[in-house]
């Protein structure tokens, strides 16, 4: 392999916006984002009351699970608190979470934490909320068929029938058990009593678009392992948050936060901060500053757009046989991303788009409104003034559409 | 409608896939019906020599969670997906949802499928999407893409990059002692000598 393959891998790998961000934290690259201290906030407030509920929303992109992460370092400096950080979606299928779902991934944890175990009341409990979660099988004794039916005399034995029980984090349905919580209020007793406070810093649910599964399932655990003096921070989509059971869904944590992506244009400390990226990321200055300035432009402030772009830009460059990132590899780069995000965009989607790029107003009321914002093709700023805007990316293409009267790109 | 999205040779291609790190990175290559099964043929060979790691082919003719099961276990380095066709919206929201089992750290993949099924997938599977971001292109499978005087042109910055003749690189392919830079896969099909890769394994 040449030496020159060597470079631009190693330099590919510095703007990796798909890898699990505890490398990315690992390797220090982490920068700590202005205005929103969100992490910061989170961590303050659990230290202060552990056993309390967190929602933060955001969308597909903004740092979500990154600030997760930064939350359970934080917290995991302090001695007598124990954060646990789960991606809900390895351990069962979000899209038809059950209720009390999160409590047997939080048991199942809580477990794993005890190890083995002399205390018979305890190994029950630990075996409780296994076969609750994963089903199990169980052999019974049924009354015969003539207690119940005054049947024929030859019907008169007792039966044995195996009854299956699905578990809660298999894809078919159990009725939610009030075994599952006093086992797990158990284990958690037992836990705590080792002298920590543990927080679940449950992940993955912002891919969970329905508010009333989100609601009743995932809000409704968190409800209850806060009763059980067990604190939670859990990640929830867009949709969610603005549909019509945002106050349920607000009222049933003790604290709420939104992730909205920074300005890059307007808000200078939020330009200072992707600058503080490349600084980082690139040390040696191979992104030449004018190309700096253009991907954080075309970015929108969306920090996996901003890294995958850079990465586009990396590999054009390489192909170019350029030896330094210019602007007109950004250029190509920002040219690929808008048509992959503008592909399979419905024509009411484009007509929002175009609407909010006339208007400059955007009130999200529909199913393609809210999409738009979960997937980042409007974003919402906060700094240094609440707008939203169309992903800067998409707008020459969008015009470009427009005028051209090619309208419709998904016919 | 092709034409919207990015447009690569296969040595374009070979040398963008070169470049990638060992990670959780995904592409999407959109070619046309017919051209799925020998693209996915040609490529397991192809990318097998040129990113020197062992390739594996994952179908999902039976649906996301057999396709999400089947990576999980796969031993492979690298992963080309493919078999989409039956895909429905919810098989891909299903997907969706299920993104975080992609992830195995050093492995990344390749998706394959008709531009029908990616639009599907763009719709459906928005955080995927994301995953991917400017990693979707259409395949021109081969170079005739390009005027002969771009293939002169690219030839000539081959020849100075590797410091090498067209002759030279070919009896090095011949006698499997050619580089693994994916820009020599490249050269050998501006040659028209794309059959030397499938030797080089």
């Amino acid at each position: 392999m040449s030496e020159r393959l060597k470079f631009f891998r190693r330099l590919m790998a510095a703007f990796e916006s798909t890898a699990d961000p505890r490398r990315a934290i690992e390797k220090g690259y982490y920068v700590a984002p202005p205005h929103n201290l969100i992490a910061e906030e989170i961590a303050g407030r659990c230290a202060l009351r552990p056993s309390s509920a967190h929602l933060l929303f955001g969308g597909i992109g903004s740092g979500k699970t990154t600030q997760l992460l930064v939350v359970r370092g934080r917290l995991n400096e302090l001695e007598d608190i124990h954060a646990i950080y789960l991606d809900v979606s390895l351990y069962t299928d979000i899209a038809d979470l059950q209720p009390g779902a999160l409590i047997s991934i939080a048991g199942l944890e809580l477990a794993k934490l005890l190890g083995a175990t002399d205390d018979s009341e305890l190994q029950s409990s630990k075996q409780i909320i296994e076969q609750i979660a994963y089903g199990y099988k169980e052999r019974r004794l049924e009354p015969s068929l003539l207690t119940i039916a005054r049947a024929a005399q030859s019907l008169d034995e007792p039966r044995e029938v195996v009854v299956h029980h699905k578990g809660l984090l298999s894809t078919l349905k159990l009725k939610t058990d009030s075994k599952l919580l006093k086992a797990f209020t158990l284990l958690s007793q037992s836990v705590s009593q080792n002298s920590e406070k543990i927080i679940f810093l449950f992940d993955g649910l912002d891919r969970l678009n329905n508010p009333q599964t989100f609601l009743h399932s995932a809000l409704n655990d968190v409800l209850k392992l806060e009763r059980e003096g067990i604190g939670a921070v859990i990640v929830g989509s867009i949709p969610a948050i603005y549909s019509a059971d945002r106050e349920n869904i607000e009222q049933f944590a003790s604290y709420s936060y939104y992730l909205s992506y920074l300005d890059p244009i307007q808000d200078i400390e939020a330009k200072q901060f992707f600058e503080h990226i490349f600084t980082v990321r690139d040390r040696e200055g191979y992104i030449t500053p004018e190309a700096r300035e253009l991907l954080i432009a075309y970015s929108g402030g969306v920090l996996r757009d901003l890294m995958s772009l850079t990465q586009a830009a990396i590999q054009g460059a390489y192909v170019d046989s350029a030896d330094t990132i210019e602007p007109e590899h950004i250029t190509n780069a920002a040219s690929s991303l808008a048509r992959s995000k503008l592909i399979g965009l419905s024509d009411p989607s484009l007509e929002i788009l175009k609407q909010v790029m006339h208007d400059l107003v955007f009130y999200p009321r529909t199913k393609e409104a809210f999409q738009l914002l979960l997937t980042g093709h409007i974003l919402e700023y906060q700094h240094p003034e609440r707008c939203f805007v169309v992903h800067p990316i998409l707008v020459p293409l969008i015009q470009k559409l427009t005028s051209s009267g090619s309208y419709a790109v998904n016919s | 409608m092709l034409s919207i999205l990015k447009s690569v040779s296969l040595g374009e291609f070979l040398q963008r896939a070169g470049s990638l790190s060992d990670s959780n990175i995904w592409i999407a290559l959109v070619v046309d019906l017919k051209d799925i099964q020998p693209t996915v043929e040609d490529l397991q060979d192809t990318i097998e020599v040129f990113t020197e790691c062992e390739t594996g082919t994952v179908s999902g003719e039976n649906g996301a969670y057999e396709l999400i099961d089947r990576v999980a276990d796969a031993t492979q380095d690298y992963l080309l997906l493919w078999q989409f066709e039956f895909w429905q919206p919810e098989e891909w929201r299903t997907f969706d949802t299920l993104r975080s089992r992609l992830d195995k750290g050093k492995i990344g993949g390749l998706l394959i499928l008709s531009l029908e099924s990616a639009y599907v997938m763009l719709t459906n599977a928005p955080n995927f999407a994301s995953w991917l971001g400017a990693n979707i292109y259409t395949f021109a499978k081969d170079a005739e893409m390009l005027t002969q005087e771009e293939v002169e042109k690219r030839l000539a910055a081959l020849r100075e990059w590797a410091g090498k003749s067209d002759a030279e690189v070919i009896t090095l392919a011949e006698n499997q002692m050619l580089p693994t830079d994916p820009e020599y896969g490249e050269w050998l099909i501006l040659l028209n000598r794309g059959e030397l890769l499938e030797q080089q394994r």
